[in-house]
């Protein structure tokens, strides 16, 4: 899902007008029923469905919704007061919105000039000038996903095959996920081959690691999130949402994951003493044109990287790259360098797509009532438990 | 000369009541024009281990209560499990045994500080302890209806004035009040105030009610003082870590190979 959405609204309105002209114009009003929203609200909803020729209803959900910051707050309100029955009318009315909206404009060829246009598209600006990123996001492919991963006990012993929680989670289905992700780079981008350059030393320890998982030979060998460890940078779970709000001076991003909120300074602060060890290390940025730039230090080694790397040194250092590309994807670009894992700095890629759904994040609670280490120990935190 | 003074005097008393009431002049303000309280802000009182006057005792120190009487208005039935609780403290307090969310309003007066991040719609709470957030959303919606209890409620503001009004409601029952035991049900609804007094001051107030466990409505209320330190910052105190370090450090899982 290209700038296609960022069309002007000149565009958006006559498409509009062609919907209306249509059957269409009865979802249109189901639409503003289910969402309270105003006209100007469905132009938007109206221009994700175009955006995306493959017209899936998930994909015009990411339209839907995808609207930077302040919108899709709205709009997700309407869609949290009562979960299940607005997001199916919302998915139902899309996809009679996307079908009105290919018939009414006539033929693909028509939608891809529009996403020619969109190559114009300049980012907002918040108050001190900067690209304005502020909403919610779903991560997609920020992964350290290894060619030649070992087989980690965890992957057989995972699928339990329970359901996903969804009603109340604002889970992070977007849109974004059929075409326009599918051609965005994710993963481990250096090196190309994606073979970790490992020191032999760590491969082997982080082998030795995984022999003890299942079942864990003490504390520090059940899985980091089990333990409810903080994720670090990359061991959250991505069904999760993340919101991203900046102040002049700092840029916040929330994790719905583990309730983690990182603020990375922009106000030319040095990094905290060496002596702080930190589970989400210190971040501060800096910002080279449009693009953000943050330089995390002070991690201490107790997060995971993934299943299979479940840990890191705290030599760790960080380099990450928030690049606005069009109003529903950050291109995200991270850089690890630790010289006593690898003998090479690490990039990987991935995607902060606008979240299809999901105004706000809802609470996360891990160590709260769970009874995992009570399982594994024979015996919990309280007495009698 | 005395009449000179007593004018002084009664117009310094008549005058008073307005030069409470005016807005707060020099408090710094966010571009929507509304008090901006960005910043880290902590306590510096005992709130956290008894919301009520109470002596110094080991790890415990003294202070005055918060609570505008004195006494939390208990009803009857209700004073055993306060006492209960209190006896059993170091083991079976929520948020200073296991760790868990303090809930609101404890999670303001822990004696750790917390950041607000705040823009026009959202105002976000980031705690120290155990890395707590809670949002507090400023656009208008109300409630959500047919959700389960979160540890930290569902919080609701608006502003009044100067004034920042939360209302929080769908809080779990099983968060304490203090480290003294002092407990509600899961039909306790609060009301917090914020209200800069100064560019480096916050008056925090909280209405509890809680028609399950009190005889009435109750008030606390407390400055908020910004941490002021050069390039200061939430920093990480994730005591779940640390509790299941003393707890499991040394255990043997079930099931282990040997």
């Amino acid at each position: 899902m290209s700038g296609a959405n960022a069309s002007p609204t000149g565009r958006s309105n006559q498409l509009m007008t062609g919907a209306n002209a249509s059957p269409a114009g009865r979802s249109n009003q189901l639409m503003s029923g289910a969402n309270a929203s105003p006209a100007g609200r469905s132009n938007q909803l109206m221009t994700g469905a175009n955006a995306s020729p493959a017209g899936r209803s998930n994909q015009l959900m990411t339209g839907a919704n995808a609207s930077p910051a302040g919108r899709s707050n709205q709009l997700m309100t309407g869609a949290n007061a009562s979960p299940r029955r607005s997001n199916q009318l919302m998915r139902r009315t899309l996809l009679h919105i996307a079908v009105a909206c290919i018939l009414a404009t006539g033929s693909l060829p028509a939608l891809q000039a529009q996403n020619q246009n969109a190559a114009k598209w300049t980012a907002a600006r918040t108050p001190d000038g900067h690209p304005d990123m502020q909403g919610m996001w779903a991560r997609r492919g920020a992964a350290m996903a290894e060619s030649n991963a070992p087989k980690t006990p965890l992957s057989e012993f995972g699928a339990t095959g329970q359901p996903y929680p969804t009603v109340f989670n604002t889970g992070v289905s977007t849109p974004q996920a059929a075409t326009a992700l599918a051609n965005r780079p994710a993963g481990i981008i250096e090196p190309a081959d994606r073979v970790l350059p490992w020191r032999p030393e760590a491969d082997a320890a982080r082998r030795e690691f995984l022999s003890h998982m299942i079942p864990p030979a003490s504390l520090k060998y059940v899985e980091a999130s089990a333990r409810c460890v903080p994720p670090g940078l990359l061991g959250g779970d991505d069904r999760h949402p993340y919101q991203i709000i900046q102040r002049p001076g700092s840029f916040v991003l929330m994790y719905e994951y583990n309730h983690v909120t990182r603020v990375v300074y922009t106000d030319g602060r040095p990094h905290v003493g060496p002596n702080i060890r930190l589970y989400m290390g210190d971040s501060i940025g800096k910002w080279e044109g449009d693009t953000l730039v943050v330089d995390t230090t002070n991690f201490n080694d107790k997060t995971s990287f993934s299943q299979a790397i479940p840990f890191h040194s705290d030599a760790l250092h960080t380099v990450e790259r928030f690049t606005m590309v069009d109003p529903y994807i950050i291109d995200y670009q991270l850089t690890i360098e630790d010289p006593t894992m690898f003998t090479a700095p690490i990039r990987i890629a991935g995607t902060f797509a606008a979240a299809a759904k999901g105004a706000e994040l809802m609470e996360f609670a891990c160590a709260e009532g769970s009874q995992t280490l009570p399982n594994i120990f024979g015996f919990g935190l309280f007495p009698g438990q | 000369m005395r009449s000179v003074l007593s004018f002084a005097f009664w117009t310094f008393l008549l005058a008073l009541p307005a030069w409470a009431q005016a807005p707060a002049r020099g408090i710094p303000r966010a571009a929507d024009g509304k008090p901006d309280l960005n910043g880290l802000w902590q306590v510096l009182n005992t709130a956290a281990w008894d919301l009520e006057d109470h002596n110094g005792s080991l790890r415990v120190p003294a202070g005055q209560g918060v609570v505008e009487g004195g006494v939390i208005p208990y009803q009857a039935s209700m004073l055993a499990r306060k006492r209960e609780n209190f006896q059993t403290r170091d083991i079976n307090d929520p948020a200073e045994a296991a760790c868990y969310m303090p809930g609101v309003p404890r999670a303001t007066y822990m004696p750790y500080p917390f950041e607000i991040i705040q823009n026009s719609k959202l105002i976000t709470m980031s705690y120290e302890f155990g890395h707590t957030r809670r949002s507090i959303f400023t656009d208008g919606t109300p409630h959500p209806t047919g959700f389960p209890d979160f540890w930290m409620g569902d919080s609701r503001g608006r502003w009044e004035g100067d004034t920042l009004v939360v209302d929080v409601t769908n809080l779990d029952d099983r968060t304490w009040l203090d480290h003294a035991g002092n407990h509600h049900s899961d039909a306790l609804h609060v009301v917090e105030r914020y209200t800069m007094t100064s560019p480096d001051h916050v008056l925090y107030e909280a209405t509890l009610e809680d028609s399950k466990v009190f005889t009435r409505p109750w008030k606390i209320s407390m400055p908020l003082y910004r941490r002021m330190e050069k390039n200061v910052r939430i920093l990480e105190y994730e005591c779940v870590q640390y509790i299941q370090e003393q707890k499991y450090g040394n255990a043997k899982p079930v099931g282990a190979k040997p």
